[in-house]
């Protein structure tokens, strides 16, 4: 799966690079507005994030173009501008999400998974890992095919981890993932111990074993046990 | 203006009291004098005609009965003519009346007499008393006629400058309303307003600049705030990361948290500030809460608050949906962070007004400055950047509501939204 970063800040597009690869994506970066332009014309993407204040122009223009090649890549757009014109211009423009700087990569990795499963599987949207699968679409989670009865916020809480899998997911990642905007206001991260305890108790009942390590204090990573 | 025409009116009536006063002595000393003039003029003619009476009987005939004339023998020698002013009864008007007497000795046939000659004063005084009137109610109708003119004059004049001040009371830095003083014909004022046009269209362009520079830096500071806490994240991930390095990565990333938060509510206040929510769109209030309360409640649980909620109106607003969200949300998530165990956060919602109450602190905000940015909060709650309130007054002030903060003892904070 190819990925095309257009960000002129070379460390966010460092990180983001080799965030991503672990995630097994194919990156190439794009340092301009002029550059962009090429890569787009040029090839195809799976996803392109895409930062909208470029030198050489404005990232929108690159949507318009998209949109006049008729060109079904899904962009995801990283901005400092956080002004809601933008957000609703870049989503008419046919954008498919809208991440605010600074983010989470854990968050926009998840974005990534979720925008390229919608394109390229449709209908069939499920993760696999291990005995467990979710179907992104109904948002029930199965182990051994059976289904977890799990809250809203487990199931959100799932999906996060399922897509970044043996990766630590910080904890402020989780709490924002949660509960929104409003996760701004509060540092206590109460409720994201307490989700997760009961999405271990129920994954551990349901026969998947302990998959949630805890990391330190720093967060919580995804992963199958050796056996 | 007031202070000089009362001043003005204050030396007008003084001159017109001080005026009839001076006016009426010198009147009647006229009129007196006159009299005066007139009894001597008579007394000459008399004691010219006396020596034509032969018998001295026929004196008492010249006498008229009104005493106005009297001749009677005297003793001693003639006296020297003397004039005083008297009261005698008038047998007419059946009351004291002023006469003007005259007194003098005169020689009839080598004996000495006295003649005394009167003149009512009466009519003569009837005389004057009209002069007077007429003087004074002409001085009053001056008066007015001066003073109406005046005001007149100096309304016209002063105009200018009342439009200049009216527009001063209602100029605001932050609105983009043209900077414009009509010209008058007075040159002071066209003067004055040159000097405000220009004083003002600099305030004008400082403010712009120095809420651009807010915008604009915490704008610049997204960008190395992304790259810092992305590489961070790609630390954690290291897989030989030890526990001790991972408290310190726990610290760096909360840290970088809390400042991309606080750049954020920066920005989001002077984007506020920069009217950049122009939007304007039915807002149903009850929709916002209950959105954003559906958020809360697991804050809320964990902090074992009892919310009592009494919605008992749409709460139908003409503003913008964004701003309403951010407001509720501040004010809501506010009274959940600065709450005290067990205690309670108290929502109502009327066609008047949006009322948020919880208990806290039994201490309240300082006064006038509830709503300051980065009040350092004694109770050291963390969490917020201090810019919760700010945000919530500056939203208020943008979409023409009024956010009111009451401490009610013993521990109870109340924000008060009011609607109408």
């Amino acid at each position: 799966m190819k990925i095309l970063i257009v960000e002129d800040e070379a460390e966010l597009a460092a990180s983001l690079v080799s965030y991503l690869e672990g995630e097994q994506y194919r990156c190439e970066v794009a340092a301009g507005f002029a550059v962009a332009e090429d890569k787009i014309l040029g090839y195809d993407y799976d996803c392109i994030l895409l930062d909208l204040t470029l030198p050489g122009g404005d990232g929108l223009n690159l949507l318009r173009l998209l949109q006049q090649q008729q060109k079904a890549d899904g962009v995801i757009i990283i901005s400092a501008r956080n002004a809601l014109d933008d957000r609703i211009t870049g989503l008419k423009l046919g954008a498919d999400d809208y991440l605010t700087k600074p983010f989470h990569l854990s968050e926009l990795s998840a974005r990534i998974a979720a925008l390229v499963r919608r394109r390229r599987f449709n209908g069939t949207n499920t993760v696999k890992a291990g005995i467990i699968t979710a179907d992104l679409q109904a948002r029930i989670v199965y182990v051994s095919n059976r289904p977890l009865t799990l809250t809203r916020s487990e199931v959100d809480l799932m999906l996060l981890l399922l897509a970044n899998q043996n990766r630590v997911v910080m904890k402020s990642t989780i709490a924002e993932h949660l509960s929104g905007d409003i996760a701004e206001h509060f540092d206590s991260y109460e409720p994201v111990y307490t989700h997760i305890k009961n999405l271990k108790r129920k994954l551990a009942d349901a026969g998947a074993g302990d998959c949630i390590k805890t990391v330190y204090g720093l967060g919580y990573r995804f992963e199958l046990s050796a056996t | 203006m007031t202070r000089t025409l009362r001043t003005q009116l204050a030396y007008a009536g003084i001159v017109v009291v001080a005026g009839a006063f001076v006016f009426y002595f010198l009147l009647r000393g006229i009129y007196l004098h006159e009299t005066d003039e007139a009894l001597e003029h008579r007394l000459q003619q008399t004691a010219n005609k006396l020596n034509l009476v032969s018998d001295p009987a026929d004196l008492a005939l010249w006498m008229k009965p009104d005493g106005d004339l009297e001749i009677r023998p005297a003793e001693g020698a003639p006296l020297k003519p003397e004039i005083i002013t008297e009261m005698r009864f008038d047998s007419i008007e059946k009351e004291l009346e002023p006469y003007r007497t005259l007194t003098a000795g005169v020689q009839y046939k080598g004996m000495p007499y006295l003649l005394v000659i009167r003149t009512s004063l009466v009519e003569d005084e009837d005389w004057l008393m009209g002069i007077m009137i007429a003087q004074i109610g002409l001085l009053v109708i001056l008066l007015a006629g001066l003073v109406f003119v005046q005001q007149y004059m100096a309304r016209r004049l002063w105009n200018p400058f009342y439009e200049t001040l009216a527009y001063l009371r209602h100029f605001r830095l932050d609105r983009q309303t043209p900077i414009l003083f009509a010209p008058g014909a007075v040159q002071e004022f066209n003067e004055l307003n040159k000097a405000l046009t220009e004083l003002l269209t600099e305030q004008r362009r400082v403010y712009l600049v120095q809420k651009e520079f807010t915008e604009n830096a915490s704008h610049e500071m997204q960008t190395p705030l992304a790259v810092a806490h992305t590489k961070l994240e790609l630390l954690a991930q290291d897989p030989a990361l030890t526990e001790q390095q991972a408290v310190h990565l726990d610290a760096l990333l909360s840290v970088t948290q809390r400042l991309a938060r606080l750049n954020r509510s920066l920005l989001l206040l002077a984007r506020i500030e920069n009217n950049l929510f122009a939007g304007s769109e039915p807002v149903i209030l009850h929709k916002v809460i209950t959105g954003i309360f559906g958020q809360l409640t697991e804050q809320a649980e964990e902090a074992g608050l009892t919310f009592n909620l009494f919605l008992n109106a749409d709460g139908f607003v003409e503003t913008n949906q964004t701003l309403m969200e951010i407001l509720v949300s501040n004010l809501l998530s506010n009274a959940v962070r600065h709450n005290i165990p067990g205690g309670s956060v108290t929502v109502r919602l009327s066609e008047a007004a949006f009322i948020i109450e919880n208990t806290g602190k039994a201490v309240p905000l300082p006064s006038g400055s509830e709503f300051a940015r980065f009040r350092k909060d004694a109770s050291g709650v963390t969490g917020g950047v201090g810019l919760g309130l700010a945000i919530s007054q500056q939203i208020c002030d943008t979409c023409g509501l009024k956010l009111i903060y009451e401490f009610i003892t013993p521990n109870l904070h109340r924000f008060t939204v009011k609607l109408a």
